[in-house]
């Protein structure tokens, strides 16, 4: 099944990356986390298109395991939510 | 400039009772207190800080007064107060100076937010700061004491600040907190290290305090670069060993053990994500403070 996610509502994260160590911190709820790698490249992608509009709704569309896990992850932060 | 020590016993007896202005890095107390132990403790801890004439600003006002009533015939108590206000409960007369210093810090750490406000350290050499946070027992204050004792540069000894415009650690210059073993490792680094008078069971033990350096009292207004984060940590026996910790575990770190991090909100983070990027990260454990202080002045280079 493909799902779509976008940036929540009022996450507006704000991402420090360094190598693969990232942190994160969201507006709303004021909490900051540590994210796995593969997460993190996924919030600054889905941000950045957001911001950028690279994509007409600044969403992804995400099919394998491995990266669902991971947003399922940024999910339960509160950072993302499915289209 | 008048400073503290320049006054006699006498005169710093009567300005104290009445309120004496006191400048700390960037605050200015205005202290009072009638106890001897505060005004002998002020005059040998903070002799070189200057005075300033009881006027103008202050940003906060402070005192440290014995608790009334019967009980003081028995076990006399002393309270902290801000502003005419009791925040704490009293303590054993014994513990008035400790009371004022431990007072002092918790009014910067509650009230100071134009600073990102670390639970650490703060030392400059060459114009490059290093910032310690330590969990209790990590030996902080005695490691940033000999630091200072061997020509380091005290910023701070518990509230390392951050400041929101350049990122700059802020210098405060204020006494180090001695406590326990410390006290006497201390003695024994240097001789020469002039220590306040001891006061015993507090809630941290027993507890004393190292007079700043008088290098670091006269550049108390001069900023330093923050070059490194380094999580001490004293182990019996550890041979010296200094390794890079995670920049986003050192985050981590620095963000939980801040007194405001939460209360600035998204300029907490980004200060702590700049302080973040300008230092190298590291863990340093050590059983030495010789072996620690080449460690440090490898750092310095």
């Amino acid at each position: 099944m493909m799902i779509s996610w976008r940036v929540a509502p009022g996450a507006d994260p704000s991402l420090r990356a360094w190598g693969d160590e990232y942190v994160v911190h969201h507006a709303l709820s004021n909490d900051t986390h540590r994210l796995s790698a593969l997460a993190g490249q996924l919030l600054l992608k889905l941000a950045c298109s957001a911001d950028a509009g690279v994509c007409d709704d600044g969403a992804l569309t995400i099919a394998d395991h491995e990266t669902h896990a991971a947003f399922e992850a940024l999910l339960e932060l509160g950072f993302v939510t499915q289209c | 400039m008048l400073t503290l020590g320049a006054l006699d016993a006498d005169t710093l007896r009567r300005q104290l009772a009445r309120g004496l202005t006191l400048s700390a890095g960037p605050f200015r107390f205005r202290v009072q207190s009638s106890m001897p132990c505060v005004g002998s403790g002020l005059a040998r801890l903070y002799t070189a800080f200057p005075v300033e004439p009881d006027a103008g600003f202050r940003d906060f006002h402070v005192a440290v007064h014995r608790v009334a009533g019967p009980r003081r015939w028995l076990r006399p108590q002393v309270n902290f107060h801000l502003d005419g206000h009791a925040p704490f409960r009293p303590l054993p007369a014994a513990q008035a100076f400790a009371m004022l210093e431990w007072g002092m810090n918790w009014c910067i750490a509650g009230q100071a937010h134009h600073y990102l406000l670390l639970h650490a350290a703060a030392l400059e050499r060459h114009g490059r700061a290093v910032i310690l946070p330590g969990d209790p027992g990590a030996g902080k204050s005695t490691l940033t004491a000999a630091l200072m004792l061997s020509g380091w540069r005290l910023l701070s000894d518990e509230l390392a600040m951050i400041d929101r415009d350049d990122g700059l650690a802020v210098a405060l210059a204020r006494p180090v907190s001695l406590k326990n073993q410390s006290i006497e490792i201390i003695r024994s680094f240097d001789r020469g290290a002039v220590i306040g008078e001891i006061a015993r069971d507090t809630h941290k033990g027993t507890v004393s305090h190292l007079r700043p350096s008088a290098d670091s009292v006269a550049r108390m207004h001069e900023k330093a670069r923050p070059a490194h984060i380094v999580f001490p940590r004293w182990k019996a026996g550890a041979e010296p060993s200094l390794r890079p910790r995670a920049k986003a575990d050192a985050f981590m770190h620095t963000a939980s053990h801040a007194f405001n991090y939460s209360l600035l909100g998204r300029l907490g983070f980004d200060l702590n994500a700049a302080l973040t990027d300008a230092c190298d990260c590291w863990d340093f454990e050590y059983s030495k403070l010789d072996d620690a202080l080449r460690t440090f002045a490898e750092l310095a280079t």
